[in-house]
């Protein structure tokens, strides 16, 4: 079994209760691959999971399940201000089991144990947080794809 | 954490009626969202049988004694 610290950014929009919401996740994941089945463990946000038989699919699988939550927030919020507290909350509860298991394997990729080919490396890890604000103005500039994912080193 | 194996969806609600006094659970359009001390696991499938590795997520997340979910589901002890 092998584990590897991954680094993510997603960008997208949630429709809420007369609002739209621009979403910005800088989430931190824990890979681990076993058999031949993968699997993708929330570290921030830490309450979700999500598998496939390649590491593409289960990142996919851990995407949509990241939105579902937040689509799940915004069905349950009352409005824009509820729905920020929600996420920020949801995007905050961490279990420091697999915090502690990402920041072992973020080291063992620091020391050249483990490695991830094809996957860029980022050494300089930004701070983790999720960014919601209020869309009201609307410009072709907003259309964005969510950037490479990355190891931890 | 070892995640290949599935679990029956009654058996999970048997291990937190016994591991987790007082859980909650309520039913999204996505997701079961399930509550147990001031702690909330939003994404828990809805299907029957269980992936084990949402299942030891969601134990996890939630900080439930493993000692007691392991009696209650021994195919985590694995």
């Amino acid at each position: 079994m092998a584990y590897y610290p991954l680094l993510f950014t997603f960008l997208d929009k949630v429709e809420g209760k007369e609002y739209l919401a621009d979403v910005k996740v800088h989430g931190r994941l824990l890979a681990e691959q076993e058999d031949d089945v993968w699997w993708m463990y929330g570290v921030n946000p830490g309450g979700l999971a999500a598998s496939g038989k390649t590491r593409a699919e289960a990142y996919m699988e851990f995407r949509t399940t990241l939105m579902k939550v937040l689509f799940d927030l915004a069905t349950d919020a009352p409005d824009f201000y509820a729905f920020r507290a929600d996420a920020r909350r949801f995007f905050d509860e961490v279990d420091s089991e697999t915090l502690d298991e990402w920041a072992v394997a973020r080291e063992q990729v620091r020391k050249g144990e483990i490695n991830l080919e094809g996957m860029r490396r980022e050494t300089a890890e930004t701070p983790r947080r999720i960014e919601i604000s209020h869309k009201q103005t609307f410009h072709p500039e907003g259309n964005v794809i969510d950037p490479q994912v990355a190891v931890a080193a | 954490m070892a995640s290949v194996g599935q679990v029956p969806q009654e058996k999970v609600w048997d291990m937190l009626n016994g591991c987790a006094p007082g859980w909650t659970c309520k039913e999204t359009e996505h997701a079961f969202k399930i509550m147990w001390e001031r702690r909330t696991y939003p994404s828990f499938p809805k299907h029957k049988q269980v992936d084990i590795g949402h299942v030891r997520k969601m134990i996890r997340h939630l900080e439930i004694p493993k000692e007691c979910t392991e009696k209650h589901l021994p195919i985590l002890k694995k």
